[in-house]
């Protein structure tokens, strides 16, 4: 910049332009000049008008001015047909086009003027006809445009630029030059005239701007923006000053709106230049662009302006136009988008941006849906303002068809582009007949709207189905929740003997193939089911209880409300209120936290003063935190030490592409949890109903000796009531929980029109479970999982007493010993001590649970009390006064 | 597969009823009556396996085992067109084709004198099952065949079967007024001794309230066998389905009856049905509206119940077990089970928890009906003891007269004496008295 010419001392020949001009448009020119240089340049005057234009570019470096008028002209050629020149076919006539035209249009004054101006040096001596004409050329002259990269005002012979004093930087060469006017004109004149002259100044900012923005980072907008100014500017020839001061008028209005728009602009693009860091931009700032002025915000900008202006029809008008031009090429973009699911966007301006570290590959191991919630996310400050009520729709429009491809499937080209074509050509006849509507909304939201809809539509069809949603859903169903569980029975009945076993005992292959033998039994209800294939067997490393309270206290702790009994629902729903991708995420922070970042939180987990069921190990599990089901810790608590393989016992299933969408990691660990709190509750009916049969088999109950008949009555009475615990729990889970929300998943799943409400509900349905199983609440949890255990510690100690006893009698069968009735007793006395403890131990913390869920019925999910009323029909529990909990069953108050 | 389940049906009546049942079975399962799956029944969701197996040429057979001593009942089936459906090897019929002139002690008799083929079917249909889970036994008590024969098979099974379960549906004679068989006191008293010691489950179906629901409820005025055994049938496939039509839970015999019977020698069940709508018997009045508290109301109504009892004031249900059948609500059931409480349709044991079970089933898909909702109930109930009780009471008189005794004496359980007919009396005494103590808060303590 430094060969900024400030004058242009030696006149030059049109001619030694012309030949220098290597370009095509030479020739252009050269006709275009023609007239005006009809009359040689003469007078006093330094140097003639007609030649000064071309004189400019002279002490540039010709290279330069070749390279950029090239660099322009080809940029311009590629422009849309859309624009059209009125005066000039020529596309690229604009270039010099306003001088031409002026030139042809004042060429007939010339002449008269020329002689005029020639005897006069003086303004202020000359009549008041020849100043205002001498005026006129001067202004005119004034306002011709340097035709490229170099950005100086010409200056006439009675208005001279008044250079401000800056330093050499870039930025000077923005700032506002003033005019300024010869003062020995007649006042009134001259008071015209600088009114009429900022709009000189004003172009020439403008001038200044496009000219260091017509780069190709820029994008087209500039360019256009460069070819309106011109189209605006050429409109602007006159005679008198009078007529060009009220011609001017809008010509100025624009030129001041645009002057704005791009103050605005720049100092968008200043504010970003501190904050920028990036390596390009630091060593080579000429060309460092500051990202906040690029693409959709340049876009955002105008439209701001529109709306700030809507006031006044013609600068509405005029940004109207900008936008409109402006705006084609992200229009191209958001339409590769929103029908194809594309981002064509080399110069990062759109507003979409998509993740390269996320693929499909991983989802299937990914707990958090990142693949659906990060791979394409949203550039907020690119995002056009006026697109911002529309963003999360073109997000989902075309991260949906995004994600059809991604399963292969070729989108109909022929339908999506006919659709698009028409679409095409309903925006372009709007563009023409009505600019605006674009902008306010009409066509670009109908076409949003639209595209979203087609998309959503495309998606579903693939999810429901080309791959059979609900059907997946149902068998998910049938594996996890065993609403048909013959299989599972089946499968329980051959495992048996495996999982008796130690956790580290157990074969996983053996397992399986006892799982697919009982899958394709041709008897069972599974056997009919297509995707069969897809389940395994699995081992789990945490008890179901330890897994569930880890999630219990992470999710606590993420959601930072220190009160027990937490839904996920609810958390999910304080959560709605952040911004749309976060709003998963921050769900997910519950179920992958790290525990360390959690230590604090350990004294929420601390039961109130009822429970006896703390422990230290407990604890420490608790605070172990949770992982997703494949990398959870090693089980380091006491009570996890002897883990048996049925207490480890989980399916996992594999879910193809676009399904895993709906049935993530995330769901499929929450079926998990939903199915061993299942194959707990079948457990303990199985081994209880074992019990059942030795005890009402076995020869040693049925023919008791007396004493054993003293007491067998209390054993079948607890074993009745563990029974009836299991099985209306079991029954609450099916029947009122999972059976139920299923259907009303199933119903909602029918009408549902977005895929991001396919995963809403389906999300919605499995949290609802989870919290309606009694699965989120540490304290119901504990009690529970006491039970639970009693009833298996129960089960196997009648079981061990039964083999016992069976043991006794044959002894006494071969032996005389008089020993024999005295151990008998003896053992018969320590096990009615053992019943003691088992009797209190259930009755007391079943009571315990009625009590919990009393209470946690107001706080978690009305659900409970038809939990309570299952466990308690008969209100037996409720009938017997408390200090009878802790007293023994042996003598129960007499109720009524 | 999984948990089979074999039937023996045994006399006149079992077999009957078994006709009946295993009819009712393959309409609901789409089976044709020599076997063959009907070219309709491609629904899948049901399970055939517990009941059925197939053959080679995959017609399916029935685990069933016909015994009986006179060929009459037998020979009807065999010339039926479910002819083709059993397999003949498990036929069994004796082989002088006399019977059992309703005398306990000849059915009892020709089991120990058959006992060997007997068991050798027993034998080879339950090796042919992978985990047998049990038996069902059809008789009736009142017989000879059923009762006698059927008597000695429980004590069988049990000492060759002990960790399966024997479930009976037993059909009770009706003792409200006299029948043409004399000595049906007796044989029900000894089949009850059996059906007390050697059972696990026994159903308990009363003639005379199945005479009394044909006429009261289907208005039928002098119902036929048949029409009973209708009845009969319609129960059993009711309180099967579970079994036969997977659902969340009750997919095994056990976990049905272990809730049921809480206490081993308190394992007689009352049923009830409603609404009435199998094939034959159509006169049923109207179509009413049927919603799962409908059903489960009536089905604690005393005159939808199968078994004619007189309950005292303290008897009371120790359990409930309603199989709800059809396009039940899910959600209904809990403001039903809310209901019933309120309004103290049923009274409770007072020693332990106990409430009304529900399981909901799917229906047949290929037996219309035209209610959308049917429900079975089985209960333990106490006043089942009162059935007893009258047994008792007819048996003593006979017994005070030492009346029709001889007949008995050729049996070998009697050679040596009358002594097995007072022990039938004592244990169904302690049965009678076990029931009485379970209306007892203390019960738990019974036996001290």
């Amino acid at each position: 910049m430094s060969d900024r010419p400030q004058r242009h001392q030696r006149p030059a020949t049109s001619q030694e332009y012309t030949s220098r001009m290597s370009s095509p448009y030479s020739i252009l020119s050269n006709l275009g000049q023609t007239p005006s240089r009809s009359g040689p340049p003469s007078g006093p005057s330094t140097r003639s008008r007609a030649e000064s234009m071309p004189i400019r570019n002279k002490e540039m470096s010709g290279l330069f001015t070749d390279d950029l008028l090239r660099k322009i002209s080809s940029k311009i050629a590629e422009k849309p047909a859309g624009r059209s020149h009125d005066t000039h076919n020529d596309e690229n006539s604009h270039l010099r086009a306003p001088l031409n035209s002026r030139m042809a249009a004042r060429s007939y004054t010339d002449v008269d003027h020329n002689s005029w101006l020639g005897e006069s040096r003086r303004p202020g001596m000359m009549s008041l006809k020849m100043q205002e004409n001498a005026i006129i050329e001067d202004i005119l002259f004034t306002m011709m445009v340097p035709d490229s990269g170099k950005h100086i005002g010409i200056e006439g012979k009675y208005i001279s630029i008044v250079q401000p004093a800056t330093t050499a930087d870039q930025d000077a060469e923005y700032i506002y030059k003033e005019f300024k006017i010869d003062d020995s004109f007649d006042p009134s004149l001259r008071d015209l005239v600088s009114r009429i002259l900022p709009l000189a100044s004003t172009y020439l900012s403008l001038e200044a701007f496009v000219a260091l923005h017509s780069k190709f980072e820029y994008g087209f907008e500039y360019l256009i923006l460069i070819a309106q100014l011109e189209t605006q500017f050429r409109s602007s020839p006159d005679f008198t000053l009078q007529k060009l001061w009220y011609y001017i008028q809008p010509t100025m209005q624009t030129l001041r709106s645009l002057d704005v728009l791009i103050g605005v602009l720049r100092e968008a693009g200043k504010r970003e230049e501190p904050e920028e860091d990036d390596i390009e931009a630091l060593l080579n700032p000429q060309e460092g662009i500051p990202l906040e002025c690029k693409g959709g915000s340049i876009l955002g900008y105008i439209a701001t302006g529109m709306f700030n202006m809507s006031g006044d029809p013609a600068t509405k008008k005029l940004y109207g136009f900008l936008l409109n031009k402006a705006s084609v090429p992200y229009i191209a973009m958001l339409e590769s988008w929103i029908h194809k699911g594309h981002i064509r966007d080399p110069y990062e301006e759109f507003m979409i941006v998509r993740s390269t570290k996320v693929s499909k590959e991983n989802i299937k191991d990914d707990f958090n849906n990142a693949y659906w919630e990060q791979r394409y996310t949203i550039r907020e400050n690119h995002v056009p303002s006026f697109l911002v009520p529309l963003k999360s729709k073109i997000l989902h429009a075309g991260k949906y068809l995004n994600a059809i491809r991604e399963c292969g499937i070729h989108l109909s080209t022929s339908k999506t582009d006919q659709d698009t074509s028409i679409r095409r050509n309903s925006t372009y006849n709007a563009e023409q007949s009505d600019v605006l509507a674009v902008l306010s909304g009409g066509k670009l939201v109908d076409m949003i709207e639209s595209a979203y809809q087609y998309a959503n539509k495309r998606l579903l069809d693939l999810l429901f189905n080309e791959n059979q949603l609900l059907e997946r859903l149902r068998s998910m169903k049938r594996y996890f929740f065993l609403d048909q569980s013959d299989y599972f029975t089946h499968f329980l009945d051959l495992a048996y003997v495996e999982l008796k076993q130690p956790l580290e005992d157990v074969s996983l292959t053996k397992l399986q193939s006892l799982m697919d033998l009982v899958l394709r039994n041709p008897s069972t209800v599974t056997n009919s089911d297509i995707y069969k294939e897809d389940l395994r067997v699995g081992m789990s490393n945490t008890a179901l209880v330890d897994q569930l309270l880890r999630i219990i206290n992470v999710s606590g702790a993420a959601a930072q409300e220190p009160e027990q009994g937490r839904l996920f629902v609810s958390r999910t729903r304080s959560r709605a209120s952040s911004s749309g991708t976060l709003h998963q995420h921050g769900a997910n922070e519950a179920w992958h936290d790290e525990i360390a970042g959690n230590m604090g939180m350990s004294e929420m987990i601390a039961p109130d003063g009822t429970s006896k069921t703390k422990s230290p190990s407990e604890y420490a599990s608790a605070m172990e935190g949770i992982m997703s089901a494949s990398t959870e810790l090693p089980v380091q608590t006491t009570q996890n030490k002897s883990l048996l393989g049925i207490d480890a016992l989980t399916l996992d299933y594999s879910v193809k592409f676009p399904l895993s969408l709906v049935i993530s990691r995330k769901a499929l660990t929450k079926y998990q949890l939903i199915f061993r709190h299942l194959l707990s509750l079948k457990h303990g009916e199985q081994v209880l109903c074992h019990a059942w049969i030795e005890h009402s088999k076995s020869p040693v109950w049925k023919n008791a000796s007396p004493e054993l008949k003293q007491w067998r009555g209390r054993v079948y009475s607890l074993r009745t009531r563990m029974l009836a615990f299991v099985q209306q729990f079991a029954y609450y889970v099916c029947s009122e929980v999972l059976e139920p929300k299923w259907r009303e998943l199933a119903s909602k799943l029918a009408t549902v029109a977005t895929v991001d409400q396919v995963l809403q509900i389906h999300s919605d349905f499995l949290d609802t479970c989870l919290n309606e199983c009694m699965l989120t609440n540490s304290k119901l949890l504990r009690i529970y999982s006491k039970l639970m255990s009693m009833c298996i510690k129960f089960s196997n100690y009648t079981d061990r007493f039964t083999r016992a006893l069976a043991a006794m009698e044959n002894q006494l069968d071969d032996e005389t010993a008089a020993m024999a009735p005295a151990s008998h007793v003896q053992q018969i006395e320590q096990a009615m001590r053992r019943l003691n403890e088992y009797e209190d131990l259930f009755v007391y913390h079943l009571k315990l649970l009625i009590e919990a869920l009393n209470f946690y019925s107001a706080t978690e999910t009305v659900q409970f009390l038809c939990l309570v009323v299952r466990l308690d029909y008969n209100q037996f529990y409720a009938n017997q006064n408390n200090s009878d909990a802790f007293g023994h069953e042996a003598n129960p108050q007499p109720t009524q | 597969m999984p948990r089979e389940i074999i039937t023996i049906q045994a006399g006149q009546c079992g077999n009957q009823i078994g006709q009946e049942f295993w009819g009712q079975l393959c309409a609901e399962h789409g089976i044709s009556k020599d076997g063959t799956l009907e070219d309709f029944a491609s629904e899948t969701g049901d399970r055939k396996d517990v009941f059925f197996y197939q053959a080679d040429d995959d017609h399916y057979i029935p685990r069933a085992i016909l015994l009986d001593l006179e060929p009459r009942v037998i020979n009807t089936i065999t010339t039926s067109a479910y002819a083709n459906l059993y397999n003949p090897e498990n036929i069994f019929l004796s082989k002088d084709g006399g019977g059992a002139g309703n005398n306990w002690s000849l059915g009892y008799g020709a089991g120990e004198r058959e006992a060997e083929e007997i068991l050798e079917k027993l034998d080879r249909e339950a090796d042919g099952s992978d985990s047998l889970e049990g038996f069902m036994l059809l008789h009736s008590i009142a017989g000879g065949t059923g009762s006698g024969l059927g008597s000695f098979l429980l004590e069988r099974l049990n000492d060759r079967y002990p960790k399966k379960l024997i479930q009976t549906y037993s059909v009770f004679p009706n003792n409200e007024e006299m029948s043409d068989v004399v000595v049906q006191p007796y044989n029900s008293m000894l089949s009850l001794k059996r059906l007390t010691q050697n059972a696990d489950c026994v159903v308990v179906l009363d003639n005379a309230a199945l005479t009394r629901i044909a006429c009261d409820r289907l208005h039928i005025p002098n119902p036929t066998f048949a029409q009973s055994n209708q009845l009969v049938s319609t129960v059993m496939s009711a309180s099967t389905t579970t079994l036969r039509y997977p659902g969340y839970m009750n997919n095994d015999l056990v976990g049905m009856i272990a809730s049921l019977i809480p206490t081993p020698k308190c394992h007689f069940l009352q049923t009830s049905y409603t609404p009435y709508t199998s094939g034959g018997i159509d006169n049923t009045k109207s179509v009413r509206k049927t919603t799962v508290l409908d059903v489960m109301r009536r089905l604690l109504q005393p005159k939808n119940r199968m078994v004619s009892t007189t309950p005292s004031k303290k008897s009371c249900y120790v359990s409930i077990l309603n199989i709800i059948q059809g396009e039940a609500d899910p959600t209904d059931v809990h403001k039903s089970l809310l209901r019933i409480r309120e309004r103290r349709l049923a009274s409770f044991i007072p020693w332990g928890p106990a409430s009304i079970q529900v399981a909901l089933t799917k229906k047949s898909p290929y037996v219309q009906t035209p209610h959308r909702v049917s429900g079975l109930m089985l209960a333990n109930h106490t006043s089942i003891a009162s059935l007893f009780q009258r047994t008792c009471d007819q048996f003593d008189r006979l017994r005070k007269r030492n009346a029709f005794l001889e007949p008995y004496r050729q049996g070998s359980l009697f050679q040596d004496g009358l002594e097995e007919f007072d022990e039938s009396r004592e244990v169904v005494q302690d049965l009678i008295n076990e029931y009485e103590a379970c209306e007892n808060s203390d019960y738990v303590n019974y036996g001290q």
